[in-house]
Parts: structure tokens; C-alpha cells; sequence
């Protein structure tokens, strides 16, 4: 509740920021003011008539706002029936908020039939125009003012249903709802506990947009005649009554119309001021859209453009900073980098997660956003010229000409709209006024350069049609449509698998040599930049801490941070596993995990005429079995299954056939029993920690559910149990009051894996739940997962698609393709000696690292 | 495409079924006795009875009901007790009247919109941006009933230019210039505030695109930033801001019906004010059915626009 109260001032502070925010709120209380203080306000009766003052115009004695038809005073009935309108139009906005989010909360929720039916309600209601509802509504419940109101209200519920229904349906398949029901919370609990303070933002956005509207409709509706009646006068009939007199007393019509709109109009400003201080996206200060190039600010001085000319280099950067404005002054990216890439020369940058090389590698043609961007000092000469100081004209004829780019994910860097075809065509006829039908014969030949199958089909394919593969194959052929001399490719396989990612870089090679492509790469995997480059830069905070020929930097780096990054690569067949001997046989008590034949179908979705589309099968009859104590390795590409049996085995996805028994009970019964049973036996562990932990519950309360509903620790020693399981993932008790985008991505993954024990559970299931992380902090939450396995005895199964990873933690692997394990063994066997053949592919396509 | 709009036709039986049934509860839902109702304080007993039997209200509900629909689909809508004229005729000649001042203000609104919202994400946080800004605060916080006085006030009465109000000129009209002159004031006062959501909604689609990596990927291509805007941006946004003219489409019907009153507009909207008043309710089941099929249909338009546009829209 002091939570409530807390959030409730925090948004007052930020709405109030907002000056036309401010304006509206001050405005709107003023005028609730005056419409509560009516009653006690020196007004004049407002329905007595005095047809001897008849039509006063405003500033008369006794009349400040003149008199109306019947001689009655303008403003006494100016302050009623503003009351009026406001409390009927607040009233609507409560009632339609609450059954509308209540109608929205269910369907969300609950999914399936129950969605199905309640959203063709709303659907049958949206069908309406706006106020043909209401006035169908009217014509049934006859004219007057209660019956306007629900009239009104039936009409607004759909836009909360729907809103509200979006809103928690895009929830309920988050991660923390997920790992709350395993948490041991029952569905009501999670609806209110977990959705509802997530959804809360909406139905306040909602309501903020509709009670103006809701204000102005029942006017609107007193102004036909079918709200309010006579004596009653809300400002809508007022309005009516004073247009007989419109020409002869404009005044009469004139003042309870400019009521209305300053009330609507505060109500909208508010509203706006709420939805920008609600919006995530607003609130982290991002500016607007970003403009054709990033702006350059080089102060006197840190322009470095009149460095000695460098004859042999074809791209030359110096002292290149590069900066973003934030709301507390400009955050440096880059801090002074140095770069030299020679024609045909491949240069690798390698740094984790904010180092600043994405940032540096946009600088080089501007195409870091901007605003918030800013260039603060010195110089890109690409050939002699230098970028930074290019007009935009002269840099759009170099952007896709001679400097190409290829960026990370494909699927969002490409146009989802148009063909892909006509989007590589489009970056030729940009530079070289080249007829179509040449175009799309260049286009055919560069997709066959790239090795896309049937090039000339695929022309006319949209990017959603095609794999991750393909699409990164149309993004290279698009960055070479203008023989470029040089390619700045940022992270461009890192959001493949790994056996893709081995063909792009094949592909990226054999194009550089053929066509003596000068080549920057982005990459934060040592392995790929090994494969592809001739020098490296590693960066660290803005800064190039080293560089050099790849070879000698990956055998011998000498700057500490370098050391320090390379130690922590897990390096497939380098791992130093502790001598244990893998223990593959059921302890006295049986098999803490058994699957036995598990099968998981995804429905076919039958289309509306019967053609019913190839059911996906996920997993064809998977069995394995670990040992109490043993980590299993799962490892497969995307689409393998794996993931699908990991959520099979806490309950999260329900199998279409098959067993799982855990402890030697079944899975059925365990959950059958209730959240308790099933989370005491079983936990998870998440990819991403921040979409696993709520973003409104503070790590206490998160950590405090599995506490209370699993493990039943009364309230009052609670506190000290969360310290300790706090410490024991090497967290700061102090950091329990946070909420988690206040934590490192490493602290928060710690604060999954403390959820994960909290109640006690042996089975521990981790599904890439190092996979998000940066090398370093995956070697120290790796680490962090052996020595717990090692005091409690957990059983883990390690789900990943990165090979050494798995071989550092697993005592068994086990690989999966197509739905299928394909192939078993102890780790270190099963990678030096693959015998199925896909696994053989699987791990030579697994860039390795210069011994 | 044939199957996509198939779907969409199927999935419109629902909808359709649904909004049937309201409509025809219309007449149900009226406290105490219909006839009753409709004839007044002063109705000969005979009436009622005769109206009862008319109506047929001594059958069950599900009878009454399928009698109605079958009527509905054979076009008998009933007779008026207040015109008495049949429902359909006067019904198509209203809105017939409607479409025109409703089709004039969305074209309107969805120009003025458009053009407003692209400018003012292009120019953000500048002059234009701030102009646009505060125009669409004021013309969504508009009551379009109270602006339509205002207009009046000025256009036609003070300053003489329009007409006041009508759809045409009693003596010498009915040419199209002289609708073009009744029409231009009530069309811009109902466009106003449809513009200003068109605007808005625009102008954050915009916003919102020109973030996204594919438009990196149009700059880093080497493109104009005209064609990035254009080109790229503004065919992304177009999918988010179609539904929205389809959403407003209703709105613009629904204002309509104040925009008719001031105006004196020989339409639908005006002819249910009346027959709410009147309590005709054959003639307000026949308006609202004949006004709402149509919307239904006009959003399957924009549907399928929709689909053109996005071919990631599954079928």
C-alpha cells in the first residue's frame, strides 16, 4: 500500500514535469473546485426564472455571465450543470474502466474459449459506430440523463476490453508469470499480484483518453435532447437551450460550450502527460527520430582532421568520440578511438556489451542516432576524405556505395514490407541510375553470389518468409550491390545459430579475398573473429585497450582486460573438468529426472475452409534419465526441441504424450497436487532474468513468494532466510529493496538462481541461463552453479546452444535436432569423438579460438 | 488475397449475427408495453392492440426475432409510425445525404491528418511540430456541436459567406457547386476532430518507425532522406494509422448525427434524433442497422487495404 502511495507521488512528480501537463491538472482542479463548491458558492437560484431579465448580455448587475432565455442566471446554472457533466462523465469513466478492464483482465488471462466468446462480444460492440451505440442504447431506455450515462458506458467498455485484454495477454506468456506459478502461486494470486499492477499503466492511459470523450458524448447527448432533461441542465442542454437564441445572445450558447472544451481539453493534457511519463520508451529520455546523419559538435581542439595524411590506409580513424545526450548531459560511448583498416584488410573489434564498438562502427558513416547521438571529436578519413565533415548529400553517395554496412538481425533491418529483392535493387538504382529490368538481372546475381537457393524466386519473398540464414544472405548481397571497398558488419551472425553462422562467415570470407573487400567486424565471440580477421581491437569502456594481428593478441595479449576476457571463453575441448566421474546410474532412490517418450505436437491450425495446415511436431518421443547429483547438457540449435523439453519437465508446456517423473513421481501427479508439490521438487531458470523477474516487485517480494507458498516460512523469520539465500549467490542483502532493471544483468540472473532455490528443490532446470550474459559474468555465474551444485547436491539440466559451454558444466550431453536426441555420452567423449553426423557439423562449425 | 478476404467476410457472420441482435433488442428492451410506448398516452386501445399484432409482440422473443430478420433480409424494414412512409425509403434517402457530408469530412480529416502528422514527426520538436501539436490538442477537445455553432456564427452570420444551414438552396440549387457551398462548413467542423487523431496517431507511428533499424539500414543504403521518409517510413506507418481512419470512419458517422443538428443536414443522424424523440422505433432499428452494415463493410475495406500493404498479415 506504501508502495501505491509512493508510485502514485513518483508519476504526480513526473506528470508535473510536464508543463502543459501541469497546466491541465491546475486547470481541471480548478474547475472541480468550483463545481464541488457549488452549493455553497453566493450563486443565484438557477431554475428561477425572470422573464423581466430576460437575454442579459454578460458583465450585467447582478449577472456576470448575462441571462439566458428564460431570464435565468447564467452562471449559477454554468457551475450546476458543470457539476453535473463532470460527475457524469467521471461516473461513466469508473464504470466503463472497471467492467471493460474486468471483461479485458479474463480474456486476457484465461485464454482460449473463454477469450474466443468475450472478445466477439467486444467485437459485436465495436462494430457500432461510437454513438450510433449510445443512441440505440437511448432510443431503448428512452430519453434522460441516467440512461445517456449507460448509453456511454457501453460504448467505451470495448476500448478497455481491448487495451486491457492486449495488454495482460502479452503478459501472461511473460517469463515472470511463468516463474511466479512455479513460485507455488495460485492463478488468482498471479492475476492480481503479478498482471494487474502491470496492466494498471493501460487502464490509467485508457481512462485518461476516454473520460474526455465520455464528457463530451453525454453533452453531446444533452445537446440532441436525450440526456438530461428540463429543469435538470447539465452543459450540454444548456448549449441546446441557448442556441434558439444564438444569433441574438451568442453568449447563452457560447459559455457552457468553452466549459466543456476547457474541460476536455485539461483532461487530454493530462492525459498526455500521463501516457509520456507511463511510456517506458518516454520515459528513459530517448529522444525524437533520429535525422539522416549524426550530428558533429567538434570543439576547437579535438579535431584531429589535420593528422599526417596516411597514404596506405583506406580507412583511418582518429581520436573519435562519440557521445550521447541524456537527460543528465552527454554520456561518452567512445572515448577517443583509434583505427586503421588498409584496402582488402580485415579488422576485427571485439568488446562485451556497452564498450562502445557497435557505436564506433555506426560513427564511421554517421548512422549512430542522432538525437541522442553526437560526434564530440575527431576524424573519419575514408580515401583522404574525412566523413565527419562531408555534407549529408556527399555522405548518402558514399553510404551503400563505397562503404557498405551489414547489420546484426536481419528480420528488424530489413523493410518488413517490401520484397527483398526490391530492397537490394533499390540500394543499386540509389547510386547508378540503372533501368529495372538490369537491376532485378543484378539483384538474381548477387543473391546467387551469396549462395541463396533459387535466386530469381526468391526475389520477390518478403523477409518473413525467409530463415534467419537466408535473410543475413540478402542483407551481404545488399551491402555488396555497389562493389564496395569497404564493409562494416556488426555483429552480423550473432543472432544466428551456429552452424548458419559457420556458411555467413564462409560466404563473408570468400567474397572479402575474391573481391579484396576491406572488412570491419563487430563481434563479441573471440572464436569469429579468429576465423575471419587479420588484426583485432578489443575495446573496453569507449577505449581500445589493444590491437593486433589476431593470431598474436589471441595467444599472447598482453593488456590485463584482454587476459582477463580470453580466460573467461569456454573453449570446446579446453575444459578442465574436475575428476568426478560422471555418475549415470540411479542413486538408491531411483532417477531424480526420467522422460520417457514425450511427445509434444502443436495443434494444426485449421484455417476457416478446412485446409488444415501440417501439425508442428516439437519432440518425437524423447526419453533420458539423470542421476540425483549429475548435470545433463542439452544442446541443439533453434527449432531443435530443447527448449520444449525443458518447459515440459516443470509443467510449463503439457506434453502430448509420454511420461516425466521426478523423484520417481510422476510429473501429472506432482503438478496434479498443486503448485506446491511440483515447485518443492522442480525449479527453472530463465534465459533472460529481466523478463523472468516482474518489473514491479522489488527482489524481496519476488524472492519472498517462493518462501511463503512453497517452503511455508512464517513472516517473521523470513527476513533472515532471504539474507542468507541473498549471500548464498553472492549478492548483497542491501540490493533486496531494488527492483530489477536496477541490477546488472549478471545480479539479476543470480537473483533467478536464488528464486530457483529458495524452497528447497533438488532438480534445477536451466534453460540458457548463461546464454544472455557477457563472457566474463558467465564465468563467474558458471562458477557460481558448480559450487552450489557442489554444497546442496542439486541435479542440474543444462539447456544451451553454445558447445562449450555445456562440455565446462555437464557431466553427460545430450543433442538434440528435429525434435529428436540424436546422439548421447559423457561430455568430453561425446565432443571428441561425435559419431552421428550432425553432431559432427555441429561442432566443427563451432568457431575455435588459436591454440 | 481471395482467401484472405473470404476469412474476413466469414469471420464478419459473428459480427453481423451480433450486432443483429442488438438492434433488434432495441425494440425489446423498451420498459412496459412497446405499443404502448410508441403511440403515446392517448392511443385507442384498438391501436395498441393493432400495433401489438403489427409488431408481433404476443409471440416469444426467438420467433419475434427470426420474423425480423427475415423481413430485414428481404428488405422490409417495416413502416415508420411517425413519417408513415416505409423504413427503407426514407432511410436511404437520409443517408444517402449522410455519406456525403461523412465521406467529405473523412477524405478531409485523413488529408489534413496525414499531412500534419508526417510533417510534424519530420520536424520534430521545431515550429511546424509545436503548430501541429497544439492544433490537434485543440481539435480533439473540441465538441463538434458547440464549434459548428461558433462557424456559424461567424461564417455565415457575421461575415455572410455560407450558408447556414441546409444541403442545398431551396430556390435554383441542387448543382453541384451549390452543394460543394452547403457543404463546406458543416464538412470542415465534423472533420476537425478526426483530423486531429489522425494527426496524432501519425505523427507517434512516424516517430516510432524512423527509430527502427530497417530505416538504419535505408540510410546506410545510401538512400535520400526524402526517400527514407517516404520511401521506407511513411509505408511502415501507413499500417498502423489505417486501422485508425477505418476506427474514425465511425467517429465521423457517430458526429455526424450532432454536425445534421446544427446544420440542418437532411441526414440519418438527424432523422434518429427525431425518431428517438417520436419514438419511432421502427424508423431508429432501421437507421441504425442500415448505418452500422455499412460501417461493418467499410472496415472490411480497410482491412483488406490493410492486407495489401502488410503481407505479413496471415491469411
Amino acid at each position: 500500500m506504501r508502495g501505491a502511495v509512493r508510485d502514485g507521488l513518483a508519476l504526480l512528480r513526473r506528470v508535473m514535469r510536464n508543463r502543459l501537463a501541469a497546466l491541465g491538472l491546475v486547470l481541471l482542479t480548478l474547475i472541480v473546485l468550483v463545481a464541488l463548491a457549488a452549493p455553497v458558492l453566493p450563486l443565484a437560484d438557477p431554475d428561477a426564472i425572470d422573464p423581466a431579465r430576460r437575454l442579459l448580455p454578460p458583465f450585467s448587475a447582478g449577472a456576470w455571465l448575462g441571462t439566458d432565455t428564460l431570464g435565468r442566471d447564467v452562471l449559477a446554472r454554468l457551475v450546476w450543470g458543470t457539476r453535473l457533466s463532470l460527475g457524469v462523465g467521471v461516473a461513466a469513466s469508473l464504470l466503463a474502466a472497471l467492467v471493460g478492464s474486468a471483461i479485458g483482465l479474463v480474456a486476457g488471462y484465461a485464454g482460449g474459449r473463454t477469450d474466443g466468446v468475450l472478445m466477439r462480444g467486444i467485437d459485436v460492440l465495436m462494430a457500432f459506430p461510437y454513438l450510433l451505440l449510445a443512441l440505440a442504447i437511448v432510443a431503448a431506455l428512452g430519453p434522460g440523463l441516467l440512461n445517456a450515462l449507460y448509453a456511454v458506458v457501453v460504448a467505451n467498455i470495448p476500448f478497455f476490453a481491448r487495451n486491457v485484454r492486449g495488454a495482460t495477454a502479452g503478459l501472461r506468456r511473460r517469463e515472470f508469470v511463468d516463474a511466479a506459478r512455479l513460485s507455488g502461486m495460485g492463478g488468482t494470486r498471479i492475476l492480481l499480484g503479478e498482471v494487474l499492477p502491470n496492466v494498471l499503466p493501460v487502464i490509467v492511459i485508457t481512462a485518461s483518453t476516454t473520460v474526455g470523450w465520455m464528457i463530451l458524448e453525454t453533452a453531446g447527448l444533452s445537446f440532441l435532447g436525450l440526456g438530461s432533461q428540463p429543469p435538470q441542465a447539465d452543459l450540454g442542454s444548456m448549449l441546446s437551450e441557448g442556441r434558439k437564441a444564438l444569433i441574438t445572445a451568442p453568449h447563452v450558447a457560447a459559455v457552457p460550450g468553452l466549459v466543456v472544451f476547457l474541460i476536455v481539453m485539461s483532461m487530454n493534457l493530462i492525459g498526455d502527460g500521463l501516457r509520456d511519463a507511463l511510456d517506458p520508451r518516454l520515459r528513459s529520455g530517448i529522444p525524437g527520430a533520429p535525422g539522416a546523419a549524426t550530428r558533429v559538435v567538434r570543439t576547437a581542439g579535438s579535431d584531429a582532421g589535420n593528422a599526417a595524411p596516411d597514404a596506405g590506409a583506406l580507412l583511418r580513424v582518429t581520436g573519435l568520440r562519440t557521445a550521447f545526450d541524456t537527460a543528465n548531459g552527454p554520456v561518452d560511448a567512445v572515448k577517443g578511438v583509434d583505427l586503421r583498416v588498409a584496402p582488402g584488410e580485415c579488422l576485427g573489434i571485439i568488446g562485451e556489451s556497452g564498450s562502445g564498438k557497435s557505436v564506433t562502427a555506426l560513427s564511421i558513416a554517421r548512422l549512430v542516432a542522432s538525437p541522442p547521438g553526437v560526434v564530440r571529436g575527431g576524424a573519419v578519413r575514408f580515401d583522404g576524405d574525412d566523413l565527419l565533415a562531408l555534407p549529408v548529400g556527399a555522405l548518402q553517395r558514399l553510404r551503400g556505395g563505397r562503404i557498405a554496412y551489414v547489420f546484426q538481425d536481419p528480420l528488424t533491418t530489413l523493410h518488413p514490407l517490401m520484397p527483398v529483392g526490391a530492397q537490394v535493387a533499390e540500394a543499386l538504382r540509389a547510386h547508378r541510375p540503372v533501368p529495372r529490368a538490369e537491376a532485378d538481372r543484378r539483384v538474381v546475381e548477387l543473391f546467387a553470389a551469396v549462395k541463396l537457393p533459387d535466386p530469381a524466386g526468391l526475389v520477390h519473398a518478403y523477409p518473413h518468409e525467409l530463415s534467419g540464414g537466408q535473410r543475413q544472405r540478402v542483407g551481404i548481397a545488399m551491402a555488396l550491390a555497389n562493389d564496395p571497398e569497404l564493409i562494416i558488419a556488426d555483429e552480423p551472425t550473432t543472432a544466428l545459430d551456429v552452424t548458419v553462422q559457420a556458411e555467413i562467415l564462409d560466404v563473408l570470407d570468400d567474397l572479402r579475398r575474391r573481391r579484396r573487400l576491406a572488412v570491419v567486424f563487430i563481434s563479441h565471440d573471440f572464436g569469429v573473429i579468429a576465423r575471419l580477421c587479420d588484426r583485432v581491437a578489443v575495446m573496453h569502456r569507449g577505449e581500445i585497450v589493444e590491437e593486433g594481428d589476431t593470431r598474436s593478441v589471441l595467444t599472447r595479449p598482453r593488456h590485463d582486460y584482454t587476459r582477463r576476457l580470453l580466460a573467461a571463453v569456454p573453449v570446446l575441448g579446453r575444459s578442465r573438468r574436475p575428476e568426478t566421474p560422471p555418475r549415470a546410474a540411479p542413486s538408491a532412490a531411483g532417477w531424480a529426472v526420467e522422460v520417457r517418450g514425450l511427445v509434444k505436437t502443436y495443434a494444426a491450425r485449421r484455417s476457416l475452409f478446412g485446409r488444415s495446415r501440417l501439425a508442428v511436431m516439437a519432440l518425437k518421443a524423447v526419453s533420458l534419465r539423470v542421476a540425483s547429483g549429475e548435470t545433463l547438457g542439452i544442446v541443439g540449435e533453434s527449432g531443435s526441441g530443447k527448449s520444449t523439453l525443458a518447459r515440459s519437465l516443470v509443467g510449463l508446456s503439457r506434453p502430448t504424450g509420454g511420461t516425466v517423473r521426478l523423484d520417481g513421481r510422476p510429473l501429472a501427479g506432482l503438478a496434479a497436487g498443486g503448485p506446491r508439490a511440483l515447485g518443492r521438487t522442480v525449479q527453472y531458470v530463465f534465459q533472460d532474468p529481466l523478463s523472468s523477474l516482474n518489473p514491479r516487485k522489488t527482489i524481496r517480494r519476488t524472492l519472498s513468494a517462493p518462501l511463503r507458498f512453497l517452503a511455508g516460512v512464517p513472516a517473521g523469520v523470513r527476513e533472515g532466510r532471504l539474507a542468507e539465500l541473498m549471500r548464498s549467490v553472492d549478492l548483497d542483502p542491501a540490493i533486496l529493496d531494488r527492483y530489477p532493471h536496477e541490477l546488472s544483468g549478471g545480479q539479476a540472473q543470480r537473483v533467478a538462481i536464488a528464486r530457483a532455490l529458495a524452497a528447497g528443490a533438488r532438480i534445477i532446470v536451466l534453460d540458457e541461463a548463461v546464454s544472455a550474459l557477457d563472457m566474463s559474468v558467465q564465468a563467474q555465474v558458471l562458477r557460481l552453479l558448480a559450487a552450489l551444485k557442489e554444497r546442496h547436491g542439486l541435479t542440474y539440466l543444462f539447456i544451451s546452444h553454445d558447445l562449450a559451454v555445456v562440455e565446462a558444466i555437464a557431466d553427460r550431453v545430450v543433442v538434440m535436432a528435429a525434435g529428436k536426441i540424436i546422439e548421447e555420452g559423457p561430455g568430453d567423449h561425446l565432443f571428441a569423438a561425435p559419431k552421428h553426423p550432425y553432431t559432427r557439423r555441429l561442432i566443427a562449425a563451432v568457431p575455435s579460438l588459436p591454440s | 488475397m481471395g482467401s484472405y478476404i473470404l476469412g474476413r467476410v466469414a469471420a464478419l457472420v459473428p459480427v453481423l449475427f451480433g450486432l443483429s441482435v442488438i438492434v433488434f433488442l432495441i425494440m425489446a428492451l423498451i420498459p412496459g408495453d412497446p405499443a404502448t410506448a410508441i403511440l403515446g398516452p392517448y392511443a385507442t386501445p384498438e391501436n395498441v392492440a393493432r400495433l401489438r399484432q403489427d409488431l408481433g409482440l404476443d409471440h416469444s422473443l426467438p420467433v419475434r426475432y427470426a420474423t425480423w430478420l427475415c423481413n430485414v433480409v428481404t428488405g422490409d424494414l417495416g413502416r415508420s409510425s411517425s413519417l408513415n412512409r416505409p423504413v427503407l425509403d426514407e432511410v436511404t434517402e437520409r443517408f444517402a445525404a449522410t455519406l456525403v457530408l461523412a465521406g467529405a469530412a473523412l477524405v478531409l480529416a485523413s488529408v489534413l491528418g496525414l499531412l500534419a502528422g508526417i510533417l510534424s514527426a519530420v520536424r520534430q520538436f521545431g515550429l511546424a511540430d509545436k503548430l501541429v501539436t497544439l492544433a490537434v490538442l485543440v481539435g480533439i477537445s473540441m465538441p463538434t456541436f458547440w464549434l459548428g455553432l461558433l462557424l456559424i456564427l461567424v461564417f455565415a452570420v457575421r461575415w455572410r459567406l455560407l450558408p447556414v444551414s441546409g444541403m442545398v438552396s431551396i430556390y435554383g440549387g441542387g448543382d453541384l457547386p451549390d452543394l460543394l457551398w452547403h457543404l463546406a462548413l458543416p464538412a470542415a467542423t465534423l472533420a476537425i476532430v478526426a483530423a486531429g487523431v489522425i494527426a496524432r496517431l501519425t505523427r507517434s507511428a512516424m516517430l516510432e518507425v524512423l527509430r527502427q533499424d530497417f530505416v538504419r539500414t535505408a540510410r546506410a543504403k545510401g538512400l535520400t532522406e526524402r526517400r527514407v521518409v517516404f520511401g521506407h517510413a511513411l509505408r511502415a506507418a501507413m499500417v498502423t494509422v489505417i486501422p485508425v481512419i477505418g476506427i474514425q470512419a465511425g467517429f465521423v458517422l457517430g458526429g455526424a448525427v450532432y454536425i445534421e443538428t446544427v446544420f440542418q443536414w437532411p441526414g440519418i443522424g438527424r432523422m434518429l434524433v427525431n425518431a428517438i424523440a417520436t419514438r419511432d422505433v421502427l424508423l431508429v432499428q432501421g437507421g441504425v442497422l442500415v448505418v452500422t452494415a455499412s460501417y461493418v463493410l467499410f472496415n472490411l475495406l480497410a482491412d483488406i487495404l490493410q492486407r495489401l500493404l502488410d503481407p505479413r498479415i496471415a491469411p
